[in-house]
């Protein structure tokens, strides 16, 4: 027995040295040599064929050159992986190309954190250069085939861009039309009100269908953050320029973001009450699921595509990615796709009492609803300012007109967290950036969407339809004129004031938050409650800062 | 030096020719220790009076006070709440669990019918691991929409917002569903260290016991219990010191939502963290640890006082 | 040792048995029962509505399916095994080989340093420290131990916990005239070491390896922290779970591939409980 175990120890000394020389030389194979881009590729909800196939016209195209594409999935999901190998640098890690959904152009951004540069600067590269199509015809500089409103985004303070933005992706709402048409409703909401009263109906059909659903439960208690768009979005639907300033506790002064002397203030503002208490509505248990606060996305997915559970769900256009391998192509025909509604309270700003209409709260959701409807039919603001003096018998003002196209266009961008970024120190960065523009071409937006059911931020003029009303859906939200993009990860200052991504401080999960509130409460009492608990934690963080 | 040749001189020629030996054998664990424990505990313990500079300061200790008062804006979780439910999970331990643990240890022993079956049937949460067994339960408790099994057993006996939500799913059950999977897997604990020395316990105690006329609860409590003293006494020694150990059930489970975190999972989560930003400042969550070891520190010598006295003089 | 209940106990001796038998029978229950229910979806094709239902598809290749599809993000099932396997291996061994180290110079020796060595130890195990995780990861950060495979296991090989207190009993308890034997014979320390003294504590080295492989073999805590880019199956199956959120047929492949996980660990424990049960032993923490 002894000498038994005794062997057996032995053995398994012997194991654990090979084992561990095993468990090192168990690495990826990086090719290093001048003509071979290494990239790696953080699934993202995509998939990984439209990658697949750039890389085959991208090595088609450079056939002559030689050039190739050595593309290597991710061994994790964390953003932190990825700046920690790029702060040890190319020579370490050898890749020249990281294609993630996992960092953020901030993380990326914050170069003097880490005391030297991360990663190259795209604006001569990549920015500044012509998309280059697959059959090597160049067009429209890259620059100039991005929405003007992302590329804030992407630069960090000291004015480079260290990221490209691959995806433009909504976070809206997903609905069930056969469901909605079963519980009575025609038309989707455009307002917060109308939503509103959807639920209600929905609720009042009685026939075990329930208004929405999400996916609150993880077993790591961290629920999804698509409630967090939505809130953001209400937000910036207000005043975009006012909700950047909120990202960022700065403000910009000549064109250039600039610290504020009490930068906590940009929290002080009543436009956020309004938000809160219909954030503390939207995710009231009532209208929700019962046991959503507990389900996975899988199980939120089925409440959507099946006959009961739930009409409506807070995701991103990626939804059909995620149920793809669930469902068959004929079950997405009743599945669509829309913004998130426009906040009512901003139709009572506009035209409520006090104002030059001076509406009741009624007709100014009356409106609202329908200047919504107009901006959804891509009709110009001088379109519809005489469409509403013809059909409604009133004069509205432009800038009144231009607000609430700005609300109806804000999305919520998440595509803006879907960064490639070039490693600082890669030898084969021209490569990189050659790949990086062909990413920027007509072409390959076409292969994004066959694909990946994606939609690519430099599609301007992009014709492809897709077999699915849902992905068609959240296209023409971006290519709407009035289309205005926002994100929520936080920039500037504030993300040294409090450097997590978390809208409001102390709240690691604001979904979780909202769903918890005792029926007993009012919304209004809730968000006045959540406000001023905020504003009393963002100067307390900001004293500590300064 | 003096001193050193004095002491070095107590030992014999012989035993003096080992120190080279002994010093190059034991070299590696000690530098190992000397860096994996000494040099981390001591520079956490600075890092808890130091500011981002690396500047002496009290601030660190006095927010970890104003986090206990509920004046924080840093910490995603009540700090006293949770430092409470920590109590609790450890007084159940202690208290409850490991009592009930030496007694279903012992009648294991005593060989019950199917004792070595059930041995293994309750080790299997263990076997199973921490992720699996927390994934299982995470489905089995969800709402009953969700086809939680729990849910509907015991769907006479929960609210409805239980039974919708799941038992994970709200403030009410959450910390009581999680007390309750604590409470199974540490009914039967400890069972190795404890059989072996039930074992070591000569079989001629408990046959002259039995021939006085003791039966099972006096050969357990006046004979089996005192005889294995020093065994309990040390793994009460180690359950005292347990009170604050990182507790992956509730990262699992729930993330320290719906007011369940522990100061365990709290502390597992802020070295998560520290992965965003590994050489970043370490102040606030050191000062917490500081904190917590000064109140665990005088419980532990205190209650090993305490323990040391029951059963002083059991000579077996 | 007598059996409890014989048949010469009296009445309430064997309803006291009784009583415990059935306690214990709902405790097996309580604790074998989500393993069944994991058993049961996993032979599923999806999971929907009542997941108590016994099945009816009883898809078994959902077991087989693990070994083609089981991936995370692109580690597959056999990789995150062996992961599993070198991990185990180095970890206990490492540990188990620094603890027997430094109790046998303490146990077997006299030297300068003997005692505050021994203190040292007690005040490890007996006085926690708290809150040192982050330090912990910081250092390990610096010394650029993280996703470093090669360099990991020296943060494994702690001499100083519970695995000393056992051995340093044991070693005690070798009688000296083994080694004195030996020593008379010419044989080195080494020698000695290795021949004499450690081949009569091998069933307590194997019981606390094997006690020791069965935390390590579920620690996802450590590969989630330093070792995310070699994922063991403990990692792994959570970080799988995480990432097929939204693929209903991957949740009973998940149970179907938690089983097979476990399966090692529960036959390995199966098969030397009674090693371990007669091996361990932990008393007399003076100090």
């Amino acid at each position: 027995m002894k000498k038994t175990l005794s062997t057996v120890l032995a053995a398994t000394l012997v194991l654990g040295c090979a084992a561990t020389s095993a468990g090192c030389k168990a690495k990826e194979k990086i090719v290093r040599d001048d003509v071979t881009i290494n990239v790696r590729l953080y699934e993202a909800g995509f998939g990984f064929d439209f990658l697949y196939e750039l890389e085959d016209k991208f090595e088609a195209l450079y056939e002559e050159e030689g050039y190739k594409v050595n593309i290597l999935k991710s061994p994790s999901f964390s953003g932190d992986t990825v700046i920690r190998e790029l702060y040890k640098g190319y020579d370490d890690s050898g890749i020249d190309l990281y294609v993630t959904g996992a960092i953020t152009p901030n993380r990326v951004s914050e170069a003097n954190e880490y005391d030297k540069e991360l990663c190259e600067d795209l604006r001569e590269t990549v920015f500044n250069q012509p998309a280059i199509e697959y059959d090597g015809t160049e067009s429209s500089p890259v620059s100039e085939r991005v929405h003007s409103d992302i590329v804030p985004y992407l630069c960090a303070d000291n004015g480079k861009m260290y990221g490209f933005i691959w995806a433009d992706t909504t976070a809206g709402m997903v609905v069930n039309t056969a469901k909605l048409a079963k519980c009575g409703i025609t038309e989707y909401p455009r307002t917060t009100n109308e939503l509103f009263e959807a639920f209600d109906a929905i609720k009042a059909a009685d026939n075990g269908i329930y208004p929405v659903t999400y996916d609150l439960g993880k077993g790591e208690g961290r629920a999804s953050t698509y409630q967090d768009c939505a809130v953001a979005t209400w937000f910036a639907q207000y005043d975009i320029d006012s909700y950047n300033e909120f990202l960022r506790m700065q403000e910009k002064k000549d064109g250039v973001w600039t610290e504020m002397e009490d930068g906590w203030k940009v929290f002080e503002n009543e436009n956020l009450k309004d938000v809160l208490e219909v954030s503390y509505q939207f995710m009231d248990k009532k209208y929700a699921l019962p046991g959503s606060s507990s389900q996975v996305l899988s199980q939120a997915q089925d409440a959507i595509m099946e006959n009961k559970g739930a009409v409506f769900m807070l995701n991103g256009d990626w939804f059909l990615n995620e149920v793809k391998y669930n469902y068959n192509d004929e079950d997405f025909e009743d599945i669509d796709f829309i913004n998130v509604p426009v906040i009512s309270a901003l139709g009572v700003k506009l035209f409520g009492e006090g104002t030059a209409y001076n509406l009741n709260e009624e007709a100014c959701d009356d409106l609202l609803s329908y200047l919504c409807k107009l901006i959804d039919e891509n009709k110009s603001l001088e379109e519809i300012i005489a469409l509403v003096k013809s059909e409604k018998s009133m004069d509205i003002a432009s800038e009144d007109v231009e607000a609430v196209a700005t609300a109806r266009g804000v999305c919520f961008a998440r595509g803006i967290e879907h960064l490639a970024v070039i490693t600082k120190g890669s030898e084969k960065k021209h490569l990189a950036a050659l790949f990086l523009r062909m990413m920027a071409s007509d072409s390959y937006a076409e292969t994004f969407m066959r694909t990946a059911n994606g939609i690519s931020p430099y599609a301007s003029s992009i014709t492809t339809e897709s077999n699915f009303q849902f992905v068609n859906s959240a296209k023409a939200l971006t290519l709407n004129q009035h289309y205005r993009a926002v994100n929520s990860r936080i920039q500037g200052t504030r993300f040294k004031v409090f450097s997590s991504d978390y809208m409001f401080p102390a709240i690691d999960n604001l979904a979780l938050h909202l769903y918890d509130k005792a029926p007993s409460t009012s919304y209004e009492s809730a968000a006045n409650k959540l406000y001023n608990d905020s504003l009393d934690a963002v100067k307390d963080l900001w004293n500590d800062y300064k | 030096m003096n001193k050193l040749k004095r002491k070095i001189s107590k030992y014999s020629g012989f035993e003096k020719k080992k120190f080279l030996f002994v010093y190059l054998f034991i070299a590696f664990p000690v530098i190992q220790f000397a860096i994996f424990w000494l040099y981390v505990n001591f520079s956490s313990i600075m890092y808890a009076f130091q500011d981002g500079d690396g500047k002496f300061t009290w601030a660190n200790m006095k927010w970890v006070f104003e986090a206990l008062k509920g004046n924080d804006n840093k910490l995603a979780f009540d700090l006293f709440d949770t430092l409470k439910r920590s109590f609790i999970l450890w007084a159940l331990d202690f208290f409850l669990l490991f009592p009930i643990g030496i007694l279903t240890t012992y009648v294991l022993y005593r060989r019950i019918w199917g004792h070595y079956a059930f041995r293994v049937f309750y080790i299997v949460p263990s076997l199973m691991g921490a992720v699996m067994w927390s994934q299982l339960l995470v489905y089995l408790s969800q709402g009953y929409l969700q086809g939680g099994a729990l849910v509907r057993v015991l769907k006479p006996f929960l609210s409805e917002s239980a039974i919708n939500e799941g038992l994970l799913g709200t403030k009410e059950t959450a910390f009581p569903t999680i007390v309750t999977i604590k409470c199974i897997m540490g009914l039967v604990c400890n069972n190795a260290v404890l059989t072996g020395a039930f074992s070591r316990v000569p079989d001629e105690i408990y046959e002259s016991a039995e021939l006085d006329g003791a039966g099972f609860w006096r050969t357990f409590i006046s004979i089996a219990v005192p005889c294995v003293w020093s065994t309990i006494a040390t793994l009460m020694t180690f359950a005292l010191c347990s009170v604050f150990t990182a507790d992956y059930y509730i990262y699992l489970l729930t993330g320290g939502a719906r007011d369940t975190s522990t100061i365990g999972f709290l502390l597992y989560q802020m070295t998560l963290d520290r992965k965003a930003s590994p050489d970043g400042f370490l102040g606030e969550p050191a000062a917490i640890g500081v904190f917590l070891t000064a109140i665990t520190v005088p419980v532990v010598l205190i209650g090993r006082k305490l323990i040391d006295r029951v059963f002083a003089n059991v000579e077996i | 040792m007598k059996k409890i209940a014989s048949k010469r106990a009296p009445i309430s001796e064997k309803i006291t048995a009784i009583a415990f038998f059935i306690f214990f029978c709902v405790l097996a229950l309580l604790c074998m029962y989500p393993f069944f229910w994991a058993f049961n979806n996993a032979l599923k094709t999806k999971i929907a509505g009542n997941s108590m239902a016994i099945t009816k598809e009883w898809a078994f290749e959902n077991f087989s399916r693990i070994f083609s599809e089981f991936e995370v993000t692109g580690v597959d099932y056999f990789g995150m095994l062996w992961n599993s396997l070198w991990i185990l291996v180095v970890r206990v061994f490492v540990n188990v080989a620094a603890s027997a180290m430094l109790a046998y110079a303490i146990a077997r020796f006299r030297f300068p340093g003997k005692e505050f060595l021994y203190v040292i130890v007690i005040f490890v195990n007996t006085i926690p420290i708290i809150g040192s995780g982050p330090a912990a990861y910081k250092l390990m950060y610096r010394l650029d131990f993280i996703e470093n495979p090669a360099l990991i296991w020296i943060s494994w090989a702690s001499g100083f916990d519970f695995a000393f207190i056992v051995l340093y009993g044991y070693f005690k308890g070798v009688s000296p005239s083994y080694s004195e034997s030996a020593y008379i014979d010419g044989a080195g320390e080494l020698r000695v070491f290795f021949s004499i003294i450690l081949p009569q504590v091998v069933p307590c080295i194997s019981a606390i390896m094997i006690t020791q492989a069965i935390g390590v073999w579920n620690d996802f805590g450590t590969v989630e922290l330093y070792l995310t880019q070699t994922p063991n199956l403990a990692y792994g199956l959570k970080e799988f779970e995480k990432h097929n959120r939204s693929r209903k047929s991957a949740l009973p492949m998940h149970f179907a591939a938690s089983i097979i996980s476990s399966l090692p660990i529960i036959v390995l424990y199966s098969c030397t409980q009674k090693l371990i049960l007669t091996n361990m032993t932990a008393g007399g923490l003076k100090g």
